[in-house]
Order: C-alpha cells, then structure tokens, then sequence
C-alpha cells in the first residue's frame, strides 16, 4: 500500500476534457504539461483502482515515474498519441505485465512477446498504464474470474463493469483500452459502463499475441469515451501483420468527422422478442428508433429468420474451437502444473486446478459436441448456420447501410451474481452481438447515457470494412446529442 | 483349408528437408543442442500460435503429389487434430484431413517381371511432434524430457490403398518411394535417422475374398530390412491365429528389432476420437495451377523412365542401368558427362570404376565429387586420341579428384604429354636397341616376349610418356629392319 499524494482539482482533471488528439498534442509541444499529466495519471489510476478494482496489474506508484521516462524517450519524433494513457485486457500479451487472463492457469504468467497491435501502439507513442481485470480467458462478462475480483461499474454503483478496461475507460482513467471481442464481451462491456466500442471486421487487427480460446471468432477491438479516439486509434494498429494468416491487406479508413453517410438503417422486426429483454432496455431502445426516424433516416423492420440463432450457434462453435485451443495448457511448457503419478494424472491435476469452473464445462462441452458421436448432429449443423447467418447479414447490407439493435438485452447486472443467474452457458447476454462475430463484420457499440439510470448501448452492425461509417455515424448522433 | 493372402496398407511419414519449420521460422538442423529452435509458435504458448504456412514446405508436398501421380487440389485446408500427449505442444496436431495437397496417385513396383501399381490415396502436409528424452527406458527412466526442436518440422504423409500383398511388395515400394522422393530433393528419406518412417496396416484373408479381415497396426521398423521382416512376421502371426481358429485383435503392435517378433502396445478398441476440424488460424488455401505447373516442369526425369532411357538409348546393361539410376546425382553425372563426350558404355565404365572405387575409398557421396562431368569427357577424350595412355589417365584422375583441376591442366603441370613422335621416339628405341643386345637376340631367336622388355625400357627412358603402342610398332620395325 501507498499513500496517495493529495493532488490539486485543476490537476487532477488535466486530461478529461482532452481527446487523445488533443491530449497528444500537448503531451508534445509543452513539458509542463507532461509533469502534470504523470501525476494526474498517478491520481486517476490510483484512485480508479481503489474504488473499481480494474487492474490485474500495473505499474502503481512507479506510474507517473514511468510516464516521464517513457514520454521523454519519445517526445521528439513525430507521434499521434504520444503520451495517451490506455489499458489492455489482460488477454492481450504485453511485455511489461504478466498475462494472469483472469485464470489460475495463468497465474504470474509472463509473456515473452508482445502483441502486434501493442507493438503498433507503443512505436504510435501511447502509454501502456497497465492491464485490466477479464472473466477467466475473457469468455463473457458476467462471471468473477476464479481469480476472484470483479470491476465495480464507474457509472452504477453496486452493478459490475463487464471488464476492467471498460471501468478504465468510463473513470476517466485513460483515453482508450484495447480489448478482444469473441461473443461480444467489448460492446457488452461498453453498453454497462456507458463508452463507446469498437469491434472491427475479422482481419483488420492481428490477433498474434491476443491470448484467446476462439480463433475464428475473436478480434482485438476499441474501448473509448469518444468515437473520434476509436478512429485515432484503429487507424494505428489496423494493419497487415504477415505472422498472422487471418490478418488481411491494410484497408482505406478515413471517416470524414460527424457528417453522416448512413441513411438507411435496417432493424430486426424481431428486436423485441429477445426472452431477456428488459423493459427499460426496450423502452429506450423503441425511443431511440423513433428519434432517428425523426432526424430523417430512413428506418425499416426486416425478417431476419436467423439472426437470434448466432447465440447458440456460436457459443457451440466457440466451445469447440476453446477444447481445442485450451488444450495447450498442460503443464507442461509454462503456466500451472501439478504434480502426477504419471503424464495423464499430471494433465488431469493441472488442468482441473487451472482451470476455473465456467472454463471447464465449456471445455467439456466443447469436446462433447465435436466427439464422433455428436459431430454431425451439433458441430456441422453449427457451422452451417454459421453461413446462413453471414449471408443473411450480407445480403442486408446490400440494401441497408448498417443494422442497428440493442447492445445487450439487458443493463448492467449487480455484483455478486453468477453467470448462472444469467442462463449460464446459454449466451442470453450476446442475444444480439454474437452474428457480427459470426459473420466477422464491423460493430461499433454506441453508449446511451441518462440521468438517474444505468447506461445501456446501440449496436450498430455495418458493412465489412464499414469501420469508417460506424465511427461516422456514432460522431454524428454525439453531435446532435441524440 | 482356403489360402490366405495378406493384405497390406503403408503410411509412410517423410521429414522435408526445408530450412525452417511447417508454420515458423524456425529451423530443422538435425542434432541441434535441445530446445534451441523454438519459438513461441511451435512451443504452442499462450497467444502465441499462430501458424503461417512455409510455402517451400508446400510446394515440395506438390512436387511429391505430382512424382507419385496424384491428383492435386484447388483448395487445401489445414486441420486440427486433437490429442493430448507430452511431445504435442498445442495440444493439437495441425495436418490435412478434409482437403489434402494430393489424391489418387500411384507408385508402379516391378514384382516377378510384372509391373505392379500400389495406389496411393492421398498425400498430405503436417507438421511433426517432439521428442521424449529418457534416461534409459521409458519405463525405467526416473524421468520424461521433451526436446521441442522438431516439433513443428514439415512432413509429408503418404498413404497407400491397402494394395499390398507381401512384405517383398511393401520393401519394394518404399525402395522406390524413397527413390522418387531423393529424385525430386525433398528429403534425405534416412530410415535411420528417422526422416522416412513407415508404419504397416497389415490383415490376413482367404483368398480372393474382398471383405478385410481384422488389422493390427505395426510401429517401430527402422530400416528397409526391418519393414520386411516385420511384416513378414505379422502375416505368419496371423495365418497361424487364423489356422488355429483364433482370430486377430485390432491393435497396435511393435516391431521388436532385437528379438524379431511384434508385440502388442495398445489395444484399439477403445480407438481414439481426434474430432477433426478445419484450423481456424489458417483459412483455405486455394493452390494456383500455373505454380503447380511451373513445379511440375521442376519435376526431373524419374528413376523409371531414366532407367528405361539408359537401357534404350544408351545400350547399357540392365544391372548398370540400374546400379547407375539408384542415384540420381550418380545419373546425371553420366549424362553430363555424356553432353561431352558420347561413349555411354567406357562413361558407365569408368564411373562405376573409377569414380565410385575413389569415392568408397574417401567415404564420400557423389555431390561433394569435386571432378566436373565435361572434365572427365575430356580425359577420356584424350586417351582415345592417344595424347595419353590409360595408365597416365588413371594417374591424371586421382589428381583430378584430389584437385578438381582439368585433366589438361594437369597434364601441363606435370609435363605428361604422351611422347607420340615418331622421330623422337625412334631415337630412343635405337638407344634402346643399342643398350639390350641379349634381349635383341632372344627377340630375333622367337622369343617373341622379349620385346616386352625392351618396351618398358624405352618407358622408362620416357617416365612412360611414350606412346606404348607406336614404342611397340617402332621397336618391331627396327628389330625386324636389323636382322
């Protein structure tokens, strides 16, 4: 434990107000600020950390040290975000930090390599403060990690976060938190703490170094308190990795400020017969349509008979690709390992201990569903509904410019309650964001921020390659105070 | 009692010789100190597997699909297959299992003067496991270590239809397996050093019957020889179960080397489920076919058809054709030497000869030979000319070998231009003459063998530049024109 320095108001709002451009800007041209701006981080963070418990770990009272000598290291060239305070999911390798991914697995782990998109980010002059609480591997929101700790949500007092860089984001801490999104845990995470996030099309980010369970339907995405930031900083680390064989060509991004290009927006007819849908969630959510039809766009209901299937099918095809993914936890090379008469007791005693218990049923159904037994009944009937929700998404957009649906079914839940209080593996929460998974298209979570309630999110799923027209739009309707 | 034929299927697994591993840039150098090629990806750590194909790797899975006739795909897909085991980094092993590089293609074996194909049914890429390091035997060893440093390394695996009906055929198509395989270069096939490992599927069956009888899986033969008495012993284990009414268990069997018999290692009843699926780290490949067809012209001439070439066009015996095309640099030094110097029978000759006896002699191969094949031409050249003789060649090549310089290059270092003037010869002849009237005598008096005698002075005289036969001819014609 440290004391915390007492620290001036003026000080310790130094950078709220600030966009990470903005923010760069006179992180570069004035050394002054650079003073203040690492104690204001000590405070926030310190501080942040105190009241939501959001870092797995960082650099503690060493930060504002950390900062100066980091910032001065790279303060001549010419950098975008120099001295941007952000956070990462402990999923995602940094060297710096041990990568614990919420599992006693991974417990002290230390990386000995660093992502790509952290490389990216770190040569773009942003400061890395840390890394941020996950669900064990990051699987969802709602469960505490075996590790124990769960993030208090920054904007609703007594409900949780969804993810500690979420928290990081809303608080204030820093300016932006990269995370991964598998079944929608990043939009979830926005839509409670009430931020903005980016999920990008499958490809545009490498996923070397992201510490997942799902490859196909994983992406490293954006968590920030304003759309523009998400822009700045997708355009930095959206780049072909050639060590990642998903990763695609490095495509044109240049979104034109807060002028719209979305005019026809596509709603599912059947929005509002999720099971879990809450009535504060549908009441905002049908508002929020007629506000926009109001603003003029162009709002249409269409059929889209497999949509509500995405949650089902893709938490199969999730569980599937974690059996096999997970499998490298042995014992044998690095992470936990427990001690066994022979090679089978020693897998079977490291991975029960390692694992936490959320991990390994969807382990075992992972297993179960592509066993000889149940492949063709579970595992290919998975994935072809995997291709009938990507062509009819697809040709959704052909006619529509993006579709737009609630975030999560639901806001924030309490803190304390079990992801089984939630239908357990069932995925209620990813009711509507697990198809651009799926589908592996662009989805950027739009938060909605009232007085006295909890924030809630609008999903808006746009065309692959789309990212600059959903960073459009979102800018757009924060303009106009929507 | 009905007859019993054996049935027998092989996979056959061959390490490439690529420089760096299947999905990392790690490299293959066998031998190396352990776990000192390793990588994050081929260590399968968190986050840190991702595979990116090695295209070298690929194209010698091609090569090898089109040498053994196979059909090859539009699209390939890597796959998973799921299993856990101490040597297996990810957990999973990535190979092809929905869309392999190659299918349907066929190896002809020549089996009592008939030409026989065994099918194969398909040709696929995957990467290779670890190794456990045990203190002795893995029962006995106090411990299990695991070198990582061939985890990752390209294989291909070769699969045939169970077209197989002896252990002769089976010893007989790995032979010329191995022998395509070292044509095209993709690897140094060594049984011994584990870069050619064959597994046999072996059954018995009345017959003529199409059904298939049970099957035992044999493991652990480590040379050609072993394949062959291996599977010989299988098929007699089983005809005797058979015979006795006793039937075959499904399982997996060793090959004990030392006390020549299998034994049984797992059952296989309880057979292994490795739920296949397509890797979604690496998306499906679509295999251009104007790379494929630029391979294929890569592809050289094949053991079979040279051999015919040797034989048909050439003139050579079958047995030389044959000693010559087991290796291919053995073959093409024949034809680049015949490029020069078109004399197949005295080339074959002399490199069966003399370049192989100096090559044993040195313990080398063939491709650290530093003599070039127009070289060789030209000494053969020379003695045909009579520039020199085929006792100064034979000196002239072991410089040639030791040296690699030209064979003229030699002979002007060393002054041993064959003396072929008739005047400058003819002088030393009468020297000769002059010095050994005795062997004259017996010359003149019938005995015709003296004459060798006064060869070899005139030889020596020389230091055996002169030209053995005009000396013979000259002393003839002075001996004759005294008397």
């Amino acid at each position: 434990m440290f004391l915390y320095p007492v620290i001036e108001e003026e000080v310790f709002a130094i950078y709220a107000h600030l966009s990470a451009r903005e923010l760069a800007v006179e992180v570069k041209k004035n050394e002054g600020f650079r003073e203040k701006m690492a104690a204001a981080l000590l405070q926030k963070c310190s501080s942040a950390q105190k009241e939501y418990d959001l870092f797995s770990s960082w650099y503690g009272e060493k930060i504002a040290q950390k900062y100066k000598e980091v910032i001065s290291e790279k303060a001549s060239s010419d950098k975008k975000l120099l001295g941007v305070p952000y956070v990462l999911d402990d999923t995602i390798c940094s060297l710096a930090f041990p990568a614990a991914c919420g599992s006693p697995m991974l417990q002290n782990y230390r990386p000995p390599f660093e992502a790509y998109a952290v490389s990216l980010l770190s040569r773009a002059g942003a400061f890395l403060c840390g890394k941020a609480r996950v669900a064990e591997f990051g699987l969802g929101c709602l469960e505490e990690s075996p590790l124990g700790a769960v993030t208090a949500n920054p904007r609703g007092k007594g409900h949780i976060a969804g993810s500690g860089a979420a928290a990081a984001v809303a608080s204030g801490a820093v300016s932006f938190a990269l995370g991964v999104d598998t079944t929608g845990e990043l939009r979830e995470a926005a839509s409670y703490c009430g931020i903005f996030a980016l999920k990008p099309s499958y490809g545009a980010i490498s996923r070397r170094g992201l510490i997942g369970f799902s490859p196909s339907l994983e992406q490293a995405g954006i968590l920030a308190s304003r759309s523009s930031d998400l822009a700045l900083v997708f355009q930095e680390i959206a780049v072909r990795d050639p060590q990642d064989a998903t990763s695609r060509e490095t495509f044109s991004f240049s979104p034109q400020g807060d002028q719209a290009k979305i005019r026809k927006i596509a709603v599912p007819k059947d929005w509002s017969s999720v099971p879990s849908l809450h009535e504060e969630v549908k009441k905002v959510f049908a508002d929020k349509l007629e506000q926009l039809t109001a603003m003029g766009f162009e709002l249409d209901y269409i059929s889209l008979p497999h949509f509500f299937y995405a949650p089902a099918a893709g938490s199969l095809l999730a569980a599937v690709e974690a059996f096999s993914s997970l499998a490298n936890y042995d014992g044998v090379r690095f992470g936990c390992r427990e001690e066994g008469r022979h090679l089978q007791e020693m897998y079977t005693k490291t991975r029960s201990r390692g694992f936490g218990k959320r991990s390994s049923n969807f382990i075992i159904f992972g297993a179960l569903v592509s066993s000889g037994k149940y492949y063709d009944k579970y595992f290919v009937q998975a994935q072809k509904l995997r291709t009938l929700i990507k062509r009819e998404l697809l040709a959704c957009l052909l006619e529509y410019d993006c579709l737009l649906t609630p975030t999560v079914p639901f806001t924030a839940p309490l803190l304390g309650r079990k992801a089984s209080d939630h239908g357990g593996l069932n995925f209620v929460e990813a009711s509507y964001t697990m198809a651009a998974n799926l589908a592996g298209l662009p989805a950027l979570s739009y938060p909605v921020l009232s007085e006295g309630s909890l924030p809630l999110g609008l999903q808006f799923i746009g065309r692959d390659k789309g990212e600059a027209d959903l960073i459009e739009i979102a800018s757009f309707l924060k303009k106009e105070n929507f | 009692m009905t007859q019993l034929e054996s049935v027998i299927g092989l996979e056959v697994h061959v390490e490439l010789h690529t420089k760096t591993k299947l999905f990392c840039r790690c490299r293959t150098d066998f031998g190396a100190e352990p776990n000192t090629q390793v990588c994050p990806v081929c260590l399968g750590l968190p986050g840190g597997a991702l595979p990116v194909l090695n295209q070298k790797a690929l194209a010698y899975a091609i090569k090898a699909s089109l040498a053994l006739n196979c059909r090859i795909a539009k699209e390939i897909t890597f796959d998973r297959k799921n299993y856990f085991y101490a040597d297996l980094p990810k957990g999973y092993q990535i190979s092809q299992f929905f869309q392999p590089v190659g299918t349907k293609g066929y190896v002809e074996i020549e089996v009592d003067g008939k030409v026989k194909k065994i099918a194969i049914r398909q040709l696929h890429l995957e990467e290779d496991t670890g190794k456990l390091i045990h203190l002795g035997g893995i029962l006995s060893s106090p411990y299990s270590r695991v070198d990582f440093n061939r985890a990752g390394v390209p294989l291909i695996e070769i699969v045939t239809e169970p077209d197989i009906r002896s252990a002769e055929e089976a010893r007989l198509f790995l032979q010329k397996l191995r022998d395509i395989l070292r044509y095209i270069d993709i690897s140094d096939c060594k049984m011994q050093e584990g870069s050619l490992r064959c597994d046999a599927n072996v059954s018995v069956r009345p017959a003529g019957s199409d059904s298939l009888g049970n099957k035992t899986e044999l493991k652990n033969m480590n040379s050609f020889r072993s394949v062959y008495q291996g599977i010989e012993y299988e098929i007699n284990r089983q005809r005797e179960l058979v015979m006795r009414g006793e039937s075959v268990l499904p399982e997996t069997r060793h090959w004990d080397e030392e006390n020549e018999v299998t034994r049984a290692m797992r059952g296989k009843l309880a057979s292994a489920d490795y739920r296949c699926f397509p890797d979604p780290n690496i998306p499906p490949l679509k295999v251009d076919s104007s790379w494929v067809e630029q391979l294929a012209d890569s592809i050289p001439e094949l053991p079979d058809a040279r051999l015919k070439r040797f034989v048909e066009d050439y003139g050579l015996p079958l047995r030389d054709a044959q000693l010559l095309t087991g290796s291919r640099e053995l073959a093409e030094f024949l034809d680049a030497t015949l490029a020069h110097y078109r004399q197949p029978k005295a080339v074959s000759n002399w490199i069966q000869g003399e370049l192989l006896r100096l090559l044993n002699l040195e313990n080398m191969g063939i491709t650290s030979c530093k003599v070039k094949p127009q070289d060789l031409g030209r000494l053969l050249e020379m003695v045909d000319k009579g520039v020199i003789s085929g006792k100064m060649a034979k000196d002239i090549w072991e410089e040639m070998f030791a040296s690699g310089k030209g064979p003229e290059t030699i002979v002007k270092e060393k002054g041993l231009v064959q003396i072929s003037d008739e005047n400058i010869l003819g002088q030393i002849v009468a020297e000769v003459i002059q010095e050994n009237p005795n062997s004259v005598k017996d010359y003149l008096g019938g005995k015709k063998k003296a004459i060798g005698f006064l060869v070899g002075q005139v030889m020596k005289k020389t230091k055996g530049q002169a030209n053995p036969q005009l000396v013979n001819k000259l002393l003839r014609e002075k001996l004759t024109e005294g008397s």
